[in-house]
């Protein structure tokens, strides 16, 4: 190859090739789609001013507004229960760490919907009644018939909280891993104590390790949620069935329960977002 | 630096027969030696020596399998009871490490934390010391390692030599008697590894109290009073710094100078 260098500064054009072909399929799925939603609109699958008139109905957002509550009580009981798990599991104690295995397996291991009917059908039967006193004192906190103590709300937060517990605990477990030795090492030489070694150093350098984790498991337990329709729970689900059984507008309303679904796994992506950007990898 | 730490002839540390062994593998036997206030050590040996393990056993990030260690005439890690050594509860190891300051070579600069927030974490965190106070005294010490205008750094963003020095400033914030350095520059190029050994030279004339393991011969001739040589995991020689780079009396120490001088 010779190059003329004596030539001076020549203008010289790129020329990019045609990706034809990406076009060529960009314009196939395009017609698809088109294809596909003049069809929907034709055949009338969806009325939407019936979707409308349900979708700020005070039922559904009674029931969107318990997916939220069972949801976050539920993640918020995980989360604890996640951490504590973890922190046993890693304490070097051959007990609690057995103890947390074993949680984790039964409760990670069986269905969640075995576990809220556990709760609610099972449990009061197995203990009938709730007694809860101060030994050596005439002190009773709660004496109570059980299965007015495990209110559907309360059995689907033991349930789902329980199980994602399971999960969490081993998201945690995992992030905390991932926290370089080193970090530990020289807490310890600088004479921090275990509760600020782990306090101070280590949870809050994991804590932004799971966040991405804790972000999908939100958004799943909060999907979750309609699992406690089978107890009576008035969730978003168990509302939409219970009207679209006495008026049959079955795609409108299962549009209207996927729709708060959708707003609240965008809540949950805008927190998280947001979340890593305050707390950026380092 | 501080003017307790130049009272010579008072002893810093004394190491007795210190065993350490891990899973049938031993990686100390039998190490004594003294270091007196004020005193630049360097200990010198091959890769695998048991350098970085006798420094860890000083502080008890690593526990011994026998002998004892003392610094300032304190046993660390035990409370002697009549014949008997009682172990100590972990918040009484915690609270004597206070006074032993440690130097890593992969610096381990907590990542979550801003350079002066690193440097204030010990006494804020372990010694209580009221924020203000702890912050005037770590932009002190930032300015002493040459980084005043690194405060608000993370480590993520700081050069090796940068993070070194600020890891140097951390262990100065909690006033320590003694110092150990394990090899604070083995991670850094020798042109990063310069503005830490400029760091430890200026400390070393101040008069603090070190213990470097180290592979730098700049470090070991630059600064230190003596010399400790080990070779699996024994001390084989033990000599002030310019007789042993004059004249090294064992034969290990012979060869290491050859290759690394």
């Amino acid at each position: 190859m010779s190059i003329d260098m004596a030539a001076g500064p020549v203008e010289v054009r790129i020329i990019r090739r045609r990706r034809w072909g990406a076009w060529l399929l960009g314009a196939v799925v395009l017609l698809a789609i088109a294809i596909i939603v003049v069809a929907g609109a034709r055949a009338r699958i969806i009325d939407v001013d019936v979707f409308f008139h349900y979708l700020t109905s005070g039922e559904i957002l009674l029931g969107a507004w318990s997916a939220i509550l069972v949801g976050t009580v539920s993640m918020a009981v995980a989360l604890t229960g996640g951490l504590v798990a973890a922190l046993m599991r890693l304490s070097g104690n051959p007990i609690l760490s057995s103890v947390s295995a074993t949680y984790v397996y039964f409760f990670r291991g069986t269905p969640m919907l075995i576990q809220i009917l556990f709760w609610y059908n099972a449990f009061p039967t197995m203990f009938p009644y709730l007694h809860i006193a101060i030994p050596f004192t005439d002190i009773v906190v709660v004496s109570e018939r059980m299965p007015l103590v495990i209110t559907p709300f309360v059995a689907a937060v033991a349930g789902l909280g329980l199980a994602e517990g399971a999960y969490m605990s081993e998201i945690i477990r995992g992030g905390i891993l991932a926290v370089d030795k080193g970090q530990q090492a020289a807490a310890r030489a600088l004479g921090m104590t275990q509760s600020q070694i782990y306090g101070r150093v280590v949870i809050p350098q994991a804590a932004r390790i799971i966040i991405p984790a804790t972000g999908n498991q939100y958004i799943m337990l909060l999907k979750s949620t309609s699992l406690a329709s089978v107890i009576g729970f008035l969730e978003l689900l168990r509302i939409t069935q219970g009207i679209y059984s006495a008026n049959f507008r079955v795609v409108e309303l299962l549009a209207v329960a996927a729709f708060w679904y959708l707003a609240m796994a965008a809540i949950v992506t805008a927190i998280q977002t947001l979340l890593e950007k305050v707390f950026p990898v380092r | 630096m501080n003017a307790s730490n130049t009272d010579s002839g008072e002893e810093a540390i004394r190491v007795e027969s210190v065993q350490k062994a891990f899973a049938g593998f031993r990686a100390l036997k039998d190490v004594s030696f003294n270091v007196r206030n004020g005193e630049v050590i360097a200990l010198l040996g091959p890769s695998g020596s048991g350098k970085s393990t006798l420094l860890r056993c000083i502080n008890r990030l690593e526990v011994i399998d026998g002998g004892r260690v003392y610094v300032h005439g304190q046993l660390i890690g035990y409370q002697q009871r009549g014949g008997d050594l009682h172990e100590m509860s972990d918040a009484a190891i915690s609270a004597q490490r206070r006074s032993i300051g440690m130097v890593f070579q992969s610096f381990n600069l907590f990542r979550h934390m801003t350079a002066l927030q690193n440097i204030m974490s010990g006494p804020v965190f372990v010694l209580k010391a009221p924020r203000a106070a702890a912050e005037r005294r770590a932009r002190e010490l930032l300015d002493k390692v040459g980084l005043a205008d690194k405060a608000h750094s993370y480590p993520t963003e700081l050069s090796g030599g940068q993070q070194q020095r600020i890891a140097i400033a951390r262990a100065l914030a909690m006033d320590p008697k003694v110092i150990l350095f394990d090899e604070p520059t083995s991670a850094l190029d020798p042109e990063l590894s310069q503005e830490v050994v400029a760091a430890i030279k200026t400390l070393a004339e101040e008069g603090q109290t070190m213990l470097i393991a180290t592979h730098e011969m700049a470090i070991a001739q630059g600064c230190a009073d003596r010399v400790l040589f080990m070779v699996g995991g024994e001390l084989v020689e033990d000599a002030a710094a310019p007789e042993f780079f004059s004249s090294p009396q064992h034969e290990r120490s012979r060869q290491f100078l050859a290759r690394h001088t």
